[in-house]
């Protein structure tokens, strides 16, 4: 070995050389392959079913391979399909956005409606009541807790804040309704029939209706978002 | 002499083999201990809560601008949730999520009001994306299978009737918005699919209001049968319950029989399926979860799964941690969520796969 090492070590440190390179260019050279149409998940999940289809040996597989590749193909044949008639980009993108909706007029008040799952609040919602207080949009929501026991609850958003809170009603049946407002300070019927009071700027349920607690300080607006086009 | 000779034979044939298999390897781009990085770079999803033409563009706009800001060619796949299925009157469209600018109020949007909408998404893409004529959104329209359609009749045959009928204009509706982007000429930025969050668990109150596999199946096999062989679908759903191994004896429950072959099916075995599922909790369980489903399909139903990317909801926890406790554990960045998947998928020979090409992270349109 030692011997074969001595009498050719510069083949030996070519080799090793060449080889090397070869792996740096290999490495460095890697391609930018032509940019397919359309995205090029479609391209990747093409060539991974490709490789996947050519080692497979079970019928089945190969057939609903095939398939899967088939429509990944349609879909970059259709993704190409329109370099014909590319429009123009526009100069000012913000010149000619969609026309901002008109604000839904806001009526303060009571609405009571069919029981409705709201998912993204964790509640079936029974009612809503909306209005004014300290200058701040509040908007108060009636209903069950979807929680393990289920509760019966009251929502309270304030817009653009991060003051939102469930107040649960451990005592009252089932759900809650708003049946009707005082100012901010609602009453409520549960299941039952029973009658609750909620006073939405003390943040509380009230032992009587004639019961006064001091209104929580706001908390503050949160700052907006830069709008993509000022 | 005569020893030497032959030893030296033997090295340089040694020698020839290696540089014959390194010349023809396939092609490594980076390092072994590099193989999963970097990530890609992530886009946001966003749960609608107001489908206003100028709110939609705005969104495809800060997209299109991230994307003209960047060099070189995104692509990037983002999921606009449009929340539940609903039918009111006969007429069949979406509940989105609640807004927050107005009221906490519940859009009902119809089809058409739906495929409006996506076109205004696009068209913000389109426009602000300026000389970046390369970069590529890949927009999933998407739904859930949660709820009852608006339906007092429960019965199994009737939600899954619906559910037919919802994936079959589903189908059609994702043909018509690629079709205009061809007509259009966007589609060389452009791509639309369907999408839907497929889950199974109960509510925190202990109701059932997902639907089970036969409902959803309803879904997924009409979207099929009505796609033209030219739409697809992402799944984004979680794969509730499910164990972190292949079991053919496994079923969520009685009520909501699914069972891996089902999350499988609706995943990937239906041909217009892809996947790019909830990857959000912080100790990688879900992607465990995932790759299990995936080697059920190779052992046992002739596919693994290949992954398309992996979504968070890092964005949306950092809006509403306060108001949702489970952010705590289930709050993977973007980063996480999807080296999570490739970590779980490529430990097994069964489930490795090409590196997924896509991560996104979910937000609410407003806070």
């Amino acid at each position: 070995m030692k011997n074969w090492i001595k009498k050719f070590p510069y083949a030996i440190i070519a080799i090793t050389a060449v080889i090397l390179l070869t792996v740096m260019v290999k490495i460095l050279s890697a391609p930018p392959t032509a940019t397919p149409a359309g995205p090029t998940w479609v391209e990747n999940n093409a060539q991974a079913l490709e490789a996947t289809l050519a080692v497979s040996t079970n019928p089945t597989e190969e057939a609903f391979i095939q398939s899967k590749l088939d429509q990944l193909r349609r879909i970059q044949a259709t993704s190409g399909g329109s370099l014909q008639n590319v429009p123009d980009k526009p100069a000012d993108a913000c010149a000619i956005r969609p026309t901002e909706m008109p604000t839904p007029e806001r009526t303060p008040g009571v609405e009571q409606f069919p029981a409705e799952t709201y998912e993204d609040l964790q509640g079936r919602m029974t009612s809503r009541w909306q209005g004014e207080i300290n200058g701040q949009w509040v908007t108060v929501f009636a209903g069950t807790q979807l929680i393990d026991p289920p509760q019966p609850a009251v929502w309270v958003f304030v817009e653009n804040t991060d003051d939102r809170a469930i107040y649960s009603a451990a005592q009252a049946d089932t759900t809650l309704q708003i049946v009707s407002a005082d100012g901010a300070r609602l009453t409520l019927r549960d299941t039952a029939g029973t009658t609750f009071y909620f006073d939405v700027a003390a943040r509380a349920y009230l032992s009587s209706p004639d019961e006064i607690l001091p209104t929580l300080a706001p908390l503050p607006t949160n700052t907006p978002e830069p709008e993509i086009c000022p | 002499m005569l020893k030497r000779f032959p030893m030296t034979k033997l090295r340089l044939l040694t020698l020839a083999i290696i540089a014959s298999l390194v010349l023809q390897a396939p092609t490594y781009y980076f390092p072994v201990f590099l193989k999963n990085w970097p990530p890609p770079l992530f886009s946001t999803s966003h749960y609608i809560q107001n489908g206003d033409p100028d709110k939609m563009w705005s969104l495809g706009c800060q997209l299109g601008t991230r994307d003209a800001s960047i060099a070189g060619r995104q692509d990037s796949l983002v999921i606009l949730d449009f929340g539940k299925m609903w039918v009111i009157d006969g007429v069949y469209g979406v509940k989105i999520f609640s807004d927050p600018t107005n009221g906490y109020f519940r859009q009902f949007l119809t089809f058409a009001q739906i495929e409006d909408r996506v076109r205004w998404y696009a068209k913000g893409y389109w426009d602000c994306s300026g000389a970046d004529r390369s970069s590529h959104v890949t927009i999933g329209i998407g739904t859930t299978n949660y709820d009852s359609f608006n339906q007092t009749n429960v019965d199994q045959n009737n939600l899954r009737g619906l559910a037919v009928d919802f994936g079959r204009n589903w189908a059609g509706m994702v043909q018509r918005s690629n079709n205009w982007a061809v007509s259009s000429g966007f589609s060389q930025q452009i791509l639309f699919t369907g999408a839907i969050d497929i889950e199974w668990g109960q509510d925190n109150d202990g109701v059932y209001r997902w639907n089970t596999p036969y409902v959803t199946r309803g879904w997924t096999d009409a979207f099929d049968g009505n796609d033209g062989g030219t739409s697809i679908y992402f799944n984004y759903g979680a794969c509730i319950g499910c164990p972190t191994s292949p079991s053919l004896s496994w079923k969520y429950n009685s009520v909501m029989p699914w069972t891996q072959a089902d999350v499988w099916y609706v995943s990937w075995g239906s041909q217009p399926a892809f996947a790019i599922p909830e990857i959000y909790r912080n100790d990688g369980f879900l992607a465990r979860q995932w790759a299990a489903v995936s080697k059920y399909g190779s052992l046992y139903l002739g596919s693994r799964i290949i992954f398309t990317g992996a979504m968070t909801q890092m964005q949306a926890c950092q809006q509403r941690r306060a108001s949702d406790p489970s952010c705590d554990s289930l709050d993977n960045t973007p980063a996480e969520g999807w080296g999570q998947l490739v970590d779980a998928v490529n430990a097994d020979a069964y489930t490795e796969q090409p590196l997924p090409q896509y991560s996104t992270d979910i937000k609410w349109q407003f806070k």
